[in-house]
């Protein structure tokens, strides 16, 4: 690793800020999970990150308590406040409704469709992912000849073909986004199976007395990776949805509502559009970073697991 | 070229139709699974059983499953996917107007992700612990992680109703006037080829700087040739190869992503026409956008595979 | 203008970044190489070989390395002081280096006629197909069979010898004045070895070109160099012309490096140095190889030894005067 350089001085009495990675090096008999947090916890943007995800969890869950106003609730007498206005720190929409409110409500929906998008996906993916990883041979190629089939389409395209069929409508939305999201969950199975069937300490380490589940897990933990990344790619997803009219539909509002909402009024209160676009990319951008971070964390090992 | 090349390349071309094949029975499977009737729908509302009854044998909605499929692909190929149910004309037809504004804005976003995304990629991968270099990661997370839809709203504020310097919405094609047809249509291209730029520029950095650590890239220096030379000829000749595939990648990405950003700037595209046809549960428009942007997409990743093969002689992709 | 040496590296003294800190890796090391002159640099891991090298060719790693004192002189001109433009001019023109790694060394993307006509296009402006004809011509002078038809393969289709000698190819290109060759034989087979060195040989006489070798191989050096300087631990310890110093060497780590070459005719004599070279920012206080040397005395411990002039040649030790050594003449 190479450090900095240096300003000009003596030479081997001169320290020079490393940053290198300080010896990274399993302690010995460390469990595996105290290890990745602790090098979890040196990721900081990662950490930062989860803090960030955490909190926008905890306000869109405590969204009944935090929101000053029913994020329904029309007030004709007072539209299109801006923000900083009494009352509405952000203002209120084309029907007087209170924005802070609908943001906090909004979140709510858009991170719970986040979370089911991927649940389905998961659904889907990995079963048939294991089966191919198990059965191998005839099944195992038409599998895969499907899942790189449906891996072709254009994601938006493959949704709005799958919404087509079933019609708009939030669920739908997600399950469309869910069967996007399948081909990855199956990859990621099969991928795991396939790296369990091939490896040699199996035997070894089932007959050192590890469970079989550890040494399926070690397989699976790297790919939680992943799963924080579809995360943000569902909420993207989502939005674009919905912000088409495919997804959420009213009185329903998601972020990605909240901004078609604003770009209706965006000759008369162009700042509307700012608020739920930050939003999202703020959380998107923390499940990319918290992403980064466990894959930066859980090192080498996983790649090539020692024996413990 | 070599024969052993056309070979390559023969195969590679072969491989891709039993996709394309594939990816018309998905097309075709998932429009076939709707719930609801069509032929209610066509026939009306106060229409009697037989009227309905009529109007399925009619659309053919009886036959068995494979049966229509093959009467769609075939259809399909030579360009005709039936009657539009809202419209009544030609989906073919529909599709054909639209397709200029789609594939300029496509083209036109794909060229911004290219000629954005891989100078600075290639700048940071050559100047590592740089500002060039810690920028570029943190603008390739922003850029990856900001909606295109949003940031087209935003350019939209920004350029159009607060600074009045480039007009909303529309599509104005070539021969009205230059002015007038890049007027409209910056805004759109730079809001969808953004994050494909962002994903290049780290694809490249990635794969660049670790190229960049390779013996071959000291014997370019030592033979004195310019800086810009060694990295972009010595080092982007390996490390495009990831960068490429990533494109094809991104492609697909902008060719769907349309679809969204036609809505923002009110463009008459393929895109659009996908979107209100799935509103009024037009099916033929739906089948016929998705197979054809599938399609396109499909012939993109080939180019890719086939650009791949001559970059890197020591694959063999068969 | 035959009296100033070609190359003149005036007390040179390199940084290198190890372990968080700056670490004194070359310490004030002089080497001279005269025209058409075959120079050995002898050392091992940690002597500060390959940075005088790259020194040289103005290849140090930016980032991890620092040049803190001396000179270059190429033709009187200091590289040192030249802008990174300016060394480009020198950089493959009249300077050129072989390196360690032939099958790392060459891109494996171009074809090797492409990599040679590469260099004489940038330098030489030539055309591509004058390019061409040449970098034949060049195949051919460093012993390349049917060198038209190897033009247009790939790196990855030859052999490490093969590779190495499209090397010196593209290092003979534009007709170097200097050719530094570090270690250019390591990497390869014990029967390639000796037809790369004949090679290097060859060409040398052929091209009027100096050579400077660097090895940790005495028998490579006795095998092709007039002059010899042997580094430790960042400095020179012994220099001199080859048949004096390897008739009568007067320091003990040249008489250690002696005692250990192989000889196919005399496996009477089959020595080694104790330990393990040390590396930057760890060399021993007082003289840098008392802790491996047999003749180490209590002044070795505390007193640094100076580079002086002794029988014909430079030495650094303390003790130089008192011991025998056993040389091979």
């Amino acid at each position: 690793m190479i450090p900095e350089m240096a300003p000009e001085g003596p030479t081997t009495d001169e320290a020079v800020p490393a940053t290198a990675e300080r010896s990274d090096a399993a302690v010995v008999g460390e469990r595996p999970l105290r290890r990745f947090i602790r090098r979890f916890r040196r990721e900081r943007l990662a950490v930062v990150a989860l803090i960030v995800l955490a909190l926008f969890v905890a306000a869109s869950a405590l969204a009944p308590v935090l929101a000053p106003y029913d994020p329904n609730a029309q007030n004709l007498a007072n539209l299109l406040a801006p923000p900083g206005s009494e009352g509405h720190l952000l203002g209120t929409d084309h029907l007087g409704r209170d924005i802070v409110s609908r943001l906090l409500y909004g979140g709510q929906v858009s991170l719970l469709a986040a979370v089911q998008a991927v649940a389905v996906g998961a659904a889907l993916g990995v079963v048939p992912g294991l089966l191919a990883g198990y059965l191998g041979g005839r099944t195992d190629w038409l599998i895969m000849r499907v899942t790189d089939t449906m891996m072709s389409f254009p994601p938006l395209i493959l949704a709005m073909t799958v919404i087509a069929a079933l019609g708009p409508g939030l669920v739908n939305a997600m399950i469309a986004i869910g069967i996007l999201f399948a081909p990855r969950f199956l990859r990621m199975a099969r991928s795991a199976v396939l790296a369990v069937r091939e490896e040699v300490f199996v035997e070894a380490a089932r007959s050192m007395g590890i469970p079989r589940w550890q040494i399926m897990s070690r397989h699976i933990v790297p790919h939680t990776v992943t799963v924080s990344v579809l995360a943000s790619h569902a909420m993207l997803a989502e939005a674009a949805l919905s912000f088409l009219g495919l997804g959420v539909q009213p009185p329903d509002a998601s972020w990605g509502v909240l901004i078609a909402i604003g770009y209706q009024n965006i000759f008369t209160a162009p700042d509307m559009i700012l608020w739920p676009g930050l939003c999202i990319a703020v959380v998107v951008l923390a499940f990319n970073l918290l992403g980064d971070g466990i894959r930066d964390s859980l090192g080498r090992e996983t790649r090539h697991p020692v024996k413990e | 070229m070599s024969s052993h090349v056309w070979a390559m390349v023969g195969k590679r071309l072969l491989a891709t139709v039993p996709i394309l094949v594939m990816v018309s029975f998905v097309v075709f499977t998932m429009t076939y699974l709707i719930p609801g009737d069509a032929a209610a729908v066509i026939a009306g509302e106060s229409a009697t059983r037989e009227q309905v009854e009529a109007v399925r044998g009619e659309l053919g909605l009886n036959d068995p499953f494979i049966i229509r499929y093959l009467e769609w692909a075939g259809s399909a190929i030579r360009g005709d996917f039936g009657l539009s149910i809202s419209q009544g004309r030609p989906v073919g037809v529909l599709i054909a107007e639209a397709l200029p504004a789609t594939m300029q804005l496509a083209v036109g976003s794909m060229l911004i992700a290219v000629f954005l995304g891989l100078p600075l990629g290639m700048i940071a991968a050559s100047k590592p612990g740089s500002l060039w270099d810690r920028g570029s990661v943190v603008l390739a997370s922003i850029g990856l992680a900001v909606p295109s839809f949003w940031l087209g709203v935003m350019l939209v504020a920004v350029f159009s109703v607060t600074l009045g310097w480039l007009p909303t919405a529309g599509y104005v094609p070539l021969t009205e006037g230059f002015e007038e047809w890049a007027g409209h249509l910056v805004l759109p291209v730079v809001a969808l080829g953004v994050t494909g730029a962002a994903e290049l520029m780290r694809q490249t950095r990635s794969s660049l700087s670790s190229v960049l650590q390779n013996d071959y890239i000291r014997t370019a220096q030592m033979k004195g040739l310019p800086p810009r030379v060694v990295v972009a000829k010595h080092g982007m000749k390996n490390a495009s190869l990831p960068v490429v595939t990533a494109f094809g990648l991104q492609a697909a990405v902008i060719l769907g992503g349309t679809a969204v950003i036609e809505s923002v700037f009110a463009i008459s595209g393929v895109g659009r026409l996908a979107v209100a046809a799935i509103s009024t549960r037009d099916m033929p428009v739906v089948q016929g956008v998705a197979l054809l942007v599938t399609v396109m997409a499909v012939t993109v990743n080939l180019l890719m595979d086939l650009v791949t093969m001559y970059l890197n002689p020591k694959l063999d992709l068969s | 203008m035959s009296d100033v040496p070609l190359l003149e590296i005036v007390d040179l003294t390199i940084d290198v970044a190890a372990e968080g800190r700056w670490r004194r890796a070359v310490d004030g090391v002089s080497v001279t190489v005269a025209r058409q002159e075959i120079r050995g640099l002898v050392g091992e891991s940690g002597s500060g070989k390959t940075l005088t090298a790259l020194a040289v060719m103005g290849l140090l790693s930016k980032t991890s390395t620092r040049v803190v004192g001396g000179q270059i002189r190429f033709n009187g001109v200091d590289l040192l002081s030249q802008s990174p433009r300016e060394l480009r001019r020198f950089q493959g023109a009249q300077l050129a280096m072989v390196f360690q790694e032939p099958m790392s060394s060459l891109n494996p993307a171009f074809t090797v006629g492409d990599q040679i006509s590469e260099v004489l296009r940038h330098h030489e402006g030539m055309s591509k197909g004058a390019a061409r004809t040449r970098a034949a011509a060049l195949l051919n002078d460093v012993g390349i069979p049917e060198p038209t038809r190897q033009l247009d393969r790939y790196p990855h289709e030859f052999s490490g010898g093969m590779r190495q000698r499209v090397m010196i190819a593209i290092a003979l290109a534009c007709k170097p004045q200097l050719l530094i060759a570090d270690e250019p034989t390591t990497a390869l087979d014990v029967t390639v070895q000796a037809q790369i060195l004949d090679l290097i040989r060859g060409l040398s006489a052929e091209y009027g070109m100096a050579v400077l070798f660097i090895s940790h191989d005495l028998g490579a050096v006795a095998e092709l160099c007039s002059e010899v300087t042997v580094l430790y631990a960042g400095e020179v310890v012994e220099s001199g012309t080859a048949p004096l110093l390897f008739s009568t060497p007067k320091h003990p780590y040249t008489g250690g490096l002696l005692a250990s070459v192989h000889s196919l005719d005399d496996t009477s004599r089959l020595g080694w140095i104790e330990g393990r070279p040390p590396q930057p920012g760890h060399f021993p206080v007082g003289c840098r190889f008392h802790p491996r040397c047999v003749f180490a005395s209590a002044k070795c411990v505390d007193s640094r030894p100076e580079l002086r002039a002794l029988d014909g040649r430079q030495v650094r030790c303390l003790r130089a005067e008192e011991i025998e050594l056993e040389g091979r003449p």
